[in-house]
């Protein structure tokens, strides 16, 4: 079973596509991660704004509504009406790849904005307090104050999200985007031999995952030095 | 203690008896989106009357579908005649029933929205049907002598009127299939005599079978090459070229499978299978 896999992996090239299929993947994830992360920032502070101001209402419950849309539908269903049907209205020409970034970022945004939020919402409001009582705007006080203090509570939801990610875009091959598990599934379909690339495939994305947190748990670790 | 433990090793010596002489349920696996699933289901677009008492079970492709049937958890497949005959030589333990129940025509799929397209794509076919490459290609394949994978360029959708893109279901031997990260197969060999015919660059897309034909004329996608069968429907949204093989849908068994024995014709293997 292995010297069939091995032979289509190394003799015959299939390494190559699952290279490919790798940095597919970490491409998805990634753009999906940053785009999420920014979107969502923008929705939570939305959401948190105190709704004084008639324009800050409109915005919040159109964030609600984008929100309740996004974390509704299965992220397979939001891929393929995003190539389907989304991308030919908008002219036609797009990539599965520019696609998945897309559809990923924004569904990614919806959760994060919850996780976004409840960190703001746990800094102490005192901070928003005084930093209002010095004269700066709600903004202000947000972007200098609130925020960089939200971010160490945020972190754990991150690295999180960013796992997620990278396991939600083993669903891409439905829109023709060769990924970790398409490239695997390739192989295997080709030899008819399923059992070496399926447990090949999960060792490839554990690895990728206990990487991750890896990464995540030193970037913890860097934040917790103001801690006694 | 003891007693429970007794208990457990019954219990699992009993699941184990059962489940070694369990006969197989009455289901006829499929290719999802294949001619093979309407025959079993029946479909009055397609004109088949459908297989009577047995449930329809879709796989992603026929590889899948034959390790269910080997788990038991198929009593039939039903797949094109040729892939059948490759699985039977390739996958230890199943048997093709090689009586012809349908009889089909395999054509490309061509994007609608491209007028010329049609008559050039048909033109560079003829072509290679007389200079004997088309022969050629057939006959590499049921030999398994002369093979020559393609490799696909990157698509560019910049370049889209200097490049041929293809989509295609690479899990479908002799066909179309993978071997490491080029294309095998008699559609992917003809994708490539046809895109030098043309002086295009070919790119071949790999995706699910039931979104080929869909994605014909979408994201630049010009020709779907995948076994496909002419078909009324399909030509809603599709123009089909000239044919250029004659198929027909062939059930696959386990090896140990006596059902079909004495099948002569397609008529006996509908009755058998009542």
């Amino acid at each position: 079973m292995w010297n069939i896999f091995s032979n289509q992996l190394i003799a015959k090239g299939g390494y190559k596509l699952i290279l490919t299929g790798l940095v597919s993947t970490l491409e998805i994830a990634i753009a999906g991660l940053l785009i999420g992360f920014v979107l969502g920032a923008i929705l939570a502070f939305i959401k948190v704004a105190p709704k004084y101001k008639m324009g800050i209402r409109i915005l919040s419950r159109i964030a609600d509504v984008y929100i309740a849309l996004f974390r509704g539908t299965p992220i397979v269903v939001q891929l393929l009406i995003g190539y389907f049907v989304i991308a030919p209205l908008l002219g036609g020409l797009v990539n599965g790849i520019a696609v998945s970034i897309a559809v990923f970022g924004l569904n990614s945004g919806a959760y994060m904005s919850e996780m976004i939020r409840g960190g703001i919402l746990s800094v102490d409001p005192g901070q928003l307090e005084a930093g209002r009582a010095l004269g700066l705007t709600f903004t202000q006080a947000m972007l200098k104050i609130v925020l960089p203090q939200s971010v160490k509570n945020i972190l754990p939801s991150l690295g999180n999200e960013f796992i997620s990610l990278i396991k939600e875009t083993s669903v891409v091959s439905f829109i023709a985007v060769v990924d970790l598990t398409k490239a695997y599934k390739t192989m295997a379909d080709a030899t008819y031999e399923y059992i070496v690339p399926y447990l090949m495939l999960a060792l490839t994305y554990l690895i990728l995952v206990m990487i991750v947190t890896f990464i995540m748990n030193g970037i913890e670790r860097r934040f917790k030095k103001n801690e006694r | 203690m003891k007693n429970k433990l007794l208990l457990l090793a019954l219990s699992c010596v009993l699941l184990l008896t059962v489940s070694c002489s369990k006969t197989a349920p009455k289901a006829i696996g499929v290719q999802a989106g294949t001619t093979g699933q309407y025959f079993v289901e029946g479909d009055a677009d397609w004109g088949f009357e459908g297989i009577k008492g047995y449930e329809c079970k879709h796989y992603a492709n026929a590889g899948l579908a034959v390790q269910d049937l080997k788990n038991k958890s198929i009593r039939y497949v039903m797949i094109d005649q040729a892939p059948a005959l490759t699985l039977q030589n390739t996958i230890k333990g199943i048997k093709a029933i090689n009586i012809p129940l349908s009889e089909e025509e395999y054509a490309f799929a061509v994007d609608k929205s491209q007028n010329d397209l049609l008559q050039k794509v048909n033109a560079a076919l003829e072509k290679i049907k007389q200079n004997g490459k088309f022969d050629s290609i057939l006959k590499a394949y049921s030999t398994g002598d002369g093979i020559k994978p393609v490799t696909s360029a990157k698509k560019d959708l910049s370049k889209q009127d200097k490049q041929l893109v293809v989509a295609t279901n690479a899990a479908f031997a002799p066909f179309e299939y993978r071997e490491g990260d080029k294309f095998c197969g008699i559609d992917m060999e003809l994708a490539r005599e046809i895109a030098d015919e043309l002086g295009m660059e070919l790119v071949l897309e790999d995706m699910e079978f039931d979104s080929v034909v869909i994605s014909v004329g979408k994201h630049g996608v010009d020709l779907g090459m995948a076994a496909l069968t002419v078909n009324e429907t399909r030509k809603k949204s599709v123009n089909f070229s000239s044919s250029y093989y004659n198929a027909a849908q062939v059930l696959v068994t386990l090896e140990n499978d006596n059902t079909f024995q004495s099948c002569k014709t397609a008529s006996d293997v509908l009755a058998a299978l009542k």
